[in-house]
């Protein structure tokens, strides 16, 4: 080199940082001097590197923001998700709630529960036996239904009508919980050809949805709502949200 | 979902300009704003997610370069700048496949209000990126920040200021020094000149 220009000298004549007699003065040298060309090539080349560098580590900045941001964001949608999926499975839970709450197949024994009434008392008390069938009724009427039991089976034969017996048994029985009496009691009364065969079929028909017997219940009903006969019209409701 | 808050293109150049935590907002701004249009262009180009991924990154990284060093001037608007750099960064990356049919007529369009000619703005291969950053962060102290900051277009009073330095004079001389060393890595090294043949 002509001149020794110093490495700041360079630098300052890319940056354009000379004064415009320096850079005129450099420029002239520039031309003829191939090892200050060179010594040029060199400066750019390592600004090119130095722009690479810069250009590479702002990639590795944006990267990071974008990758971490994506990451959150997809956090979110599945926090999201999880959240809706969360609030669906309350929803079902609440509709399958609902559902077995209402549905009859579900409730086909509290639906029998719900329409049971007590067969009301019909018993005129009179002679030796009086004491006796009274302290049954009272107890069968107070809801006493085990005591009513016990003091029905103790009731001497032809105190009451056989039939008439059976319903107020059986109706005892079923609210006992003892099905099983219940059944042979009540049906004995559905099947006979008295006056007190309709309510034997009602609460008979009780008995059998109370032990989930849909089956046998159904035509008993059916035949309370076709005749028109007791219960007629609870017959039919019942039947209606039978499964 | 909520509506986040409408920054301003101002706001924005300024953040980015400021660097650090404000920066990193500014770009997951954009990252919320932009990104779902630049991906249904690539997607709707022949290209798909990574794709997608790639080119909305590439193109915010020259914004963010572009916007550094002052090349960005405000005549349109930030998302319009982005986008346009992203379909040019697209069809750049598929004319080298051949992948579209369309691509002259569409960079014609795309190009006209956005310069992207910066030198630097091309990707380098993995294994040469590795290179050049290994070779710059063991140039000596402060010279990655340094460097990276007089790169990024900062002066030399913003670069004091940001690397800790007392004044722009001593931040300069920083600068040359962290050259010098630059060049004697040069001297060692020739693969470092060899790698800038290498910019795709």
């Amino acid at each position: 080199m002509k001149n020794q220009y110093t490495f700041e000298d360079i630098e300052a004549y890319l940056a354009e940082e000379q004064t415009e007699e320096e850079r005129r003065s450099f420029e002239a040298d520039l031309e003829d001097d191939v090892r200050l060309q060179e010594a040029v090539e060199k400066h750019r080349l390592a600004h090119q590197l130095t722009s690479a560098y810069a250009a590479e580590r702002t990639r590795g900045q944006v990267a990071g923001v974008f990758n971490a941001h994506r990451k959150q964001e997809s956090g979110r949608m599945i926090s999201m998700r999880r959240w809706a999926a969360a609030a669906a499975a309350v929803l079902v839970l609440l509709v399958a709630g609902y559902w077995m709450m209402s549905s009859p197949q579900q409730s086909v024994p509290a639906l029998a529960t719900s329409y049971f009434e007590p067969y009301p008392d019909r018993v005129t008390t009179m002679g030796s036996e009086a004491d006796a069938l009274t302290e049954a009724m009272a107890a069968y009427n107070a809801g006493r239904y085990e005591e009513a039991l016990a003091l029905f089976g103790a009731l001497p034969e032809g105190t009451l009508q056989i039939e008439l017996l059976n319903l107020y048994t059986g109706t005892a029985a079923l609210q006992a919980g003892q099905p099983d009496l219940a059944e042979q009691a009540l049906a004995q009364t559905a099947r006979s050809a008295t006056a007190y065969a309709p309510a034997g079929q009602w609460y008979l028909a009780l008995t059998y949805l109370q032990q989930k017997k849909t089956a046998l219940a159904k035509p008993l009903l059916e035949e309370l709502r076709q005749e028109g006969a007791y219960k007629q019209k609870s017959a039919g409701e019942l039947l209606d949200q039978l499964p | 979902m909520f509506r986040k808050n409408i920054i301003t293109d101002e706001a924005l150049v300024k953040s980015i300009s400021a660097g650090g935590r404000s920066e990193a907002r500014a770009l997951e701004y954009l990252i919320d704003k932009e990104y779902p249009k630049v991906l249904h262009f690539v997607l709707q180009h022949g290209g798909n997610d990574a794709d997608g991924d790639d080119v909305f990154q590439e193109a915010l990284t020259a914004l963010v370069l572009n916007i550094r060093r002052s090349q960005y001037k405000g005549e349109s608007a930030l998302g319009t700048y982005l986008f346009a750099i992203a379909k040019g960064v697209w069809f750049k990356r598929i004319r080298k496949t051949g992948r579209d049919r369309d691509r002259d007529q569409e960079v014609g369009r795309s190009s006209e209000t956005v310069d992207l000619s910066t030198p630097e703005t091309p990707m380098i291969a993995a294994d040469k990126r590795q290179t050049l950053l290994e070779v710059f962060e063991n140039l000596g102290e402060k010279c990655p920040d340094v460097l990276f900051l007089w790169a990024s277009g900062y002066n030399m009073e913003e670069i004091a200021l940001r690397a800790g330095y007392s004044s722009a004079q001593a931040a300069m001389n920083r600068k040359n020094k962290c050259l010098k060393a630059l060049h004697a890595q040069m001297d060692d090294n020739p693969i470092l000149v060899d790698l800038l043949k290498n910019l795709r």
